[in-house]
């Protein structure tokens, strides 16, 4: 089978699994035998579960066949950031800072749902070091590269995730997002982000960046995609005291009826876009072609007055570099050389913060989220670039992070969902990210939004060129 | 703030954590010490308001919707 003939999408591939024209074990070892001829060049994996892979694809096979069907995921090759718990071995967070007693042996609950849907863990995937460092070529560990061009970066934190899903190693991946990071991997490598609503879906076993900021979210080609991994990723668990009481759920039916753009009123701050820190003017015209997408079908743009970028990034950041530095505090004391210069750069801002930084920090936040609320009391959904440019040079990142966050911190902040999707491409043809967010818990008006965008557009549909032309076995 | 300062101001910060920085990456802080004053600037101001409904029992937008615990 070649790539060409191969599903890319998690729909596709569940409905190929039960026609029979594919097996688990055929997608799996395809999926494999891909990764084995692209990922030393992409670093989209820090571990490769193969043989585990390999067996619980023959099992869900076999399930299949005697009419046991788990649902949509039955059989699908996902992979896990790998600062997320699965049983098969230790999680790394891409840090010679290991420690192999943290949840050895059982899955994070998200983990354990997918799985418990019969989804395939192929492995896990690149972060930055615990989701905070950066690119370090000197460590003797995977870097993670752009998709669609290896000089580039894949975007963080969720790198792998985003590269991985991008040239296709896996077909969803789970990210996680405290400033952006399953957004940013997901616009630099052109696939589909979601972050969920805070709480909305259990963070127990994974390792924490931001308390009160860190989203897990799926990542796939599409919105519909994310949709069916977000139906089984949601939901309640008693293990996490931040998660909402929702049962969560039904975003992939809710997709079946196409959503409505006739008067869906977009709140859109075409000034601040314009004005905001390394938006370039390529992207500012693929972003107005966007919303030209929906204002075509009926939509109607609602100017607004977005937060001041700067101050959403600063007050996000204040706030995950001392949570890092107070999750971290003993390993810190014991390991610091073992840790890599990026987080060791960003301990040390976590270390200088003040009191009344942190409290001008809080303060500013509650600001920002009084005043999206009165935004979203008028408007449906706000629309945004998820970055001002395509996927940045590997040795092009700011350091701190902050001005990567300018456009998606602020969902961080306020808690709501956030979706970043391809919206069109450079003129040197690569992609670029659309974010559409939303109200707390409207996760499933964001998918439906993001879903109408993809069946009104084929920007989701490109696949990079590392991926193009493999022969599948 | 002079570098002294800075300086000193930084190790008490590394001390008080008893996180064992190298000196080169003490002198990067204490050089930090002295630019976060500008970064944060905005920050303070822009904090400068009137007390803030639920300020003391803050939680994210999905809390105060009444959907959690």
């Amino acid at each position: 089978m070649t790539l060409s003939d191969m599903p890319t999408t998690i729909a596709q591939s569940a409905s190929a699994l039960r026609d029979g024209r594919l097996t688990s074990v055929q997608l799996v070892s395809a999926l494999q035998t891909r990764a084995a001829a692209i990922d030393p060049r992409l670093g989209a994996f820090t571990t490769q579960y193969i043989d585990h892979a390999l067996a619980a694809a023959a099992i869900a096979d076999r399930e299949l066949a005697a009419g046991q069907d788990r649902g949509p995921l039955h059989g699908i090759p996902l992979a896990v950031k790998d600062i997320v718990a699965a049983k098969e071995g230790p999680t790394t967070a891409s840090s010679a800072v290991v420690d192999p007693s943290w949840w050895q042996g059982q899955d994070a609950p998200v983990v354990a749902r997918l799985r418990a849907a019969g989804a395939i863990i192929l492995g896990k995937t690149t972060t930055m070091e615990y989701a905070l460092g950066e690119p370090d070529s000197d460590q003797a560990l995977a870097q993670p590269r752009c998709a669609w061009d290896l000089g580039r970066w894949a975007g963080g934190s969720s790198s792998g995730s985003g590269s991985g899903v991008a040239a296709g190693l896996m077909l969803g991946a789970v990210g996680t997002d405290t400033g952006g990071s399953v957004r940013l991997p997901a616009a630099f490598n052109g696939i589909t982000g979601h972050k969920p609503t805070f709480g909305l879906v259990p963070k127990s076993g994974v390792h924490v960046l931001g308390f009160s900021l860190d989203a897990v979210g799926p990542m796939a080609r599409t919105a519909r995609d994310c949709a069916l991994m977000l139906d089984v990723m949601a939901g309640h668990d008693a293990s996490d005291a931040s998660s909402a009481r929702v049962a969560g759920g039904g975003y992939a039916k809710g997709l079946d009826t196409p959503v409505n753009l006739t008067g869906l009123r977009i709140g859109v701050d075409l000034a601040a876009v314009a004005g905001r820190v390394g938006c370039d003017p390529a992207t500012f015209g693929v972003f107005e072609a966007a919303l030209r997408v929906f204002t075509d079908a009926g939509a109607i743009l609602v100017p607004y007055v977005a937060p001041e970028w700067r101050l959403c990034a600063l007050s996000a950041a204040v706030v995950w570099q001392v949570d890092a530095l107070t999750y971290h505090h003993d390993l810190l004391r014991e390991r610091w050389s073992e840790f890599g210069r990026g987080i060791r750069a960003q301990f040390i801002e976590g270390m200088l913060v003040t009191p009344s930084d942190m409290k001008a920090a809080d303060r500013v936040r509650r600001q920002i989220c009084a005043h999206m609320a009165q935004v979203l009391d008028g408007v449906d959904i706000v629309m945004s670039p998820t970055h001002g440019t395509a996927a940045l040079l590997y040795d092009e990142r700011s350091g701190s992070g902050v001005d990567e966050t300018a456009f998606t911190s602020l969902w961080n902040l306020t808690g709501g969902p956030a979706i970043s999707l391809p919206m069109g491409v450079t003129g040197e043809g690569l992609p670029l990210g659309l974010q559409i967010a939303g109200r707390a818990f409207d996760d499933g008006q964001v998918l439906a939004i993001a879903d109408a965008f993809q069946a009104m557009t084929a920007h989701h549909r490109a696949m990079p060129p590392i991926a193009r032309g493999e022969m599948l076995s | 703030m002079s570098q002294d300062k800075a300086r000193a101001y930084a190790d008490v910060a590394a001390a008080k954590l008893g996180l064992p920085l190298s000196e080169a990456e003490l002198q990067q802080a204490a050089e930090r010490v002295v630019s976060k004053q500008v970064d944060f600037a905005p920050l303070h101001a822009a904090a400068k308001t009137a007390p803030i409904e639920g300020e003391l029992t803050f939680q994210p937008a999905s809390a105060q919707a009444g959907r959690h615990d």
